[in-house]
């Protein structure tokens, strides 16, 4: 049965190269469900880059298919299939001799949009990322702090609105302090396009913050594939157990957000104005802290729109 | 001064000769770097995709630098003779190692990170070398054709050994005729020229260069 929910499906894929003795990806199936954030996590050798560079086919899988929006990706031709998909690489790979504009305006040139409509798409898309149009348009790469390049990787690769996005440790090169300010705000904008996006990492914080789902790789084999709240709560093994420290509970209490444990029942929240209130991406840690510090026994949970989506108690924080 | 005088002199009363004299040597130079270019890019971008050909080609072009202007102009004369061609081939051979050089190792010095995002936001491999490898490798690639320019000019004097024309017919006629003004005729132009085509390729080097110093 195909299932037209699935922005990518993966069936009987492996991958060996050249004089390796083991494969670098097992025979592997997947199913990324259009408009999710999945994180790959895993250590390097993993498999994990390979296996993203297979859906974009900078690798040709050694055995089995890999359907894009149930379209097999070898009917396509990898350089039209590739201009569909948003990538993005961990040195950004900008192109050094061109201005950001021209960078970002890259693959609506190929695909032959009008100037104009270049143009507004260019502004647009570095006003998105947090960059002044005005200010940085006409600046080389160069110019730019590592962050900054990051950000117009990801405005490039969002250039001709692709549904899918992959992305291979864009965060990795870039320090603790704009990292995590370049996950919220990528968080944010995911919050806004909705796109499919399988995003490679080695970083367990950052692969159970921000994905909805997270895959765990080890020896070119996926470990588990699941929400991040079930991983941190059923780890599939002693690897992924061992590799999310799944038995330490303040851990858990990081990566577990409000979301996923809170009462969903709106009603039968008490209508309190002084009631202390919280984002539903906030972690279990945070809404633990506003609990502590408030004088009512629940914290009420809301969505970007500052609508009211929930609430946690005590009771729910125990269930993390 | 009066060697500065007497080439003035000879200069005046040999007006025609001089202005054939140079445009043949512009002609000789010209020429020979433009099919140089014409010869050594594609080389290069040949060498840069197949290990294997570069391996050859650039010990081959090594073998060539190490060989004298001189001694190429002399070897080609009994295999084609004497006059221009012969002349103009002995000088596209001195051209294209440093432009085949240089544009192989721009190309060559391009980031893999560059490359892999470029092929994965789905640029052909020509857009690739268009759009990628040619402009980042062009500051490297000016640079030999500057070095090739300037070499070509100097040695284009040399043709006149083998009846090729030239601002060399004028130092050698000068020097066998112990007459050092005529020599200076021959000369002092060469070495503005030469000057010259450094200058005007180190401008537009720094033109296309603009992005690394903004």
């Amino acid at each position: 049965m195909k299932s037209n929910n699935d922005a990518i499906k993966l069936e009987g894929i492996s991958k060996s190269f050249g004089t390796a003795n083991q494969p670098s990806v097992k025979k592997t199936n997947l199913k990324i469900e259009s408009g999710s954030f999945v994180t790959i996590l895993g250590a390097s050798g993993c498999g994990k880059t390979t296996l993203l560079k297979m859906v974009n086919r900078l690798y040709e899988p050694s055995t089995g298919k890999i359907y894009i929006n149930g379209e097999d990706v070898t009917t396509i031709s990898p350089t039209a299939l590739r201009r569909k998909i948003g990538y993005v690489i961990q040195q950004t790979g900008l192109f050094q001799h061109m201005t950001i504009e021209q960078n970002v305006a890259t693959v609506p040139k190929i695909l032959g949009w009008e100037k104009k409509k270049i143009d507004e798409r260019i502004d647009a898309l570095l006003r998105l990322v947090g960059l002044s149009p005005t200010d940085y348009r006409k600046r080389y790469p160069r110019q730019l702090s590592g962050g900054q390049q990051q950000r117009v990787g990801i405005a490039r690769a969002m250039a001709a609105d692709p549904s899918i996005m992959l992305m291979d440790e864009p965060f990795g090169a870039i320090d603790a302090i704009n990292r995590n300010e370049l996950q919220d705000e990528f968080l944010r904008i995911q919050k806004k396009l909705h796109k499919t996006i399988l995003f490679v990492t080695h970083d367990i914080i950052e692969a159970l913050k921000l994905g909805d789902k997270v895959i765990i790789m080890n020896a070119g084999e996926i470990q588990q594939f699941d929400t991040p709240l079930n991983i941190l709560k059923k780890p599939a093994n002693d690897f992924v157990r061992n590799l999310v420290h799944a038995d330490d509970l303040l851990q858990r209490m990081i990566f577990v957000k409000a979301r996923d444990v809170m009462n969903h029942n709106v009603d039968s929240i008490p209508v309190n104005a002084d009631a202390v209130s919280i984002n539903e991406l906030a972690s279990i840690k945070e809404v633990l802290l506003k609990l502590l510090e408030s004088s009512f026994d629940y914290v009420k949970i809301t969505n970007e729109k500052n609508e009211l989506v929930g609430q946690v108690t005590l009771h729910e924080i125990r269930q993390v | 001064m009066d060697l500065i005088a007497g080439a003035l002199i000879y200069l005046h009363s040999h007006q025609n000769e001089f202005g054939d004299a140079v445009w043949t040597h512009l002609e000789l130079s010209g020429l020979s770097l433009l099919l140089g270019l014409m010869i050594g890019i594609p080389f290069a971008i040949l060498c840069a995709r197949h290990a294997k050909l570069s391996n050859l080609i650039m010990s081959l072009v090594n073998t060539f630098r190490v060989i004298p202007s001189l001694a190429i102009l002399i070897i080609v004369m009994p295999l084609l003779g004497t006059g221009f061609a012969p002349a103009l081939i002995a000088l596209i051979v001195l051209a294209c190692p440093p432009i085949l050089i240089n544009t192989f190792i721009g190309i060559k010095s391009v980031d893999q990170e560059i490359l892999e995002s470029a092929r994965g936001m789905g640029m052909s491999a020509r857009q690739i070398l268009m759009k990628i490898e040619i402009p980042i490798a062009l500051p490297l690639i000016l640079s030999g054709i500057r070095t090739a320019s300037v070499e070509i000019i100097s040695s284009a004097t040399l043709a006149a050994f083998i009846g090729g024309g030239g601002l060399g017919t004028f130092i050698i006629s000068g020097l066998s005729m112990y007459n050092f003004s005529m020599l200076l005729v021959g000369a002092l132009p060469v070495a503005l020229l030469a000057i010259l085509s450094e200058l005007l390729f180190g401008s537009i080097e720094r033109v296309f260069t603009k992005y690394k110093r903004a």
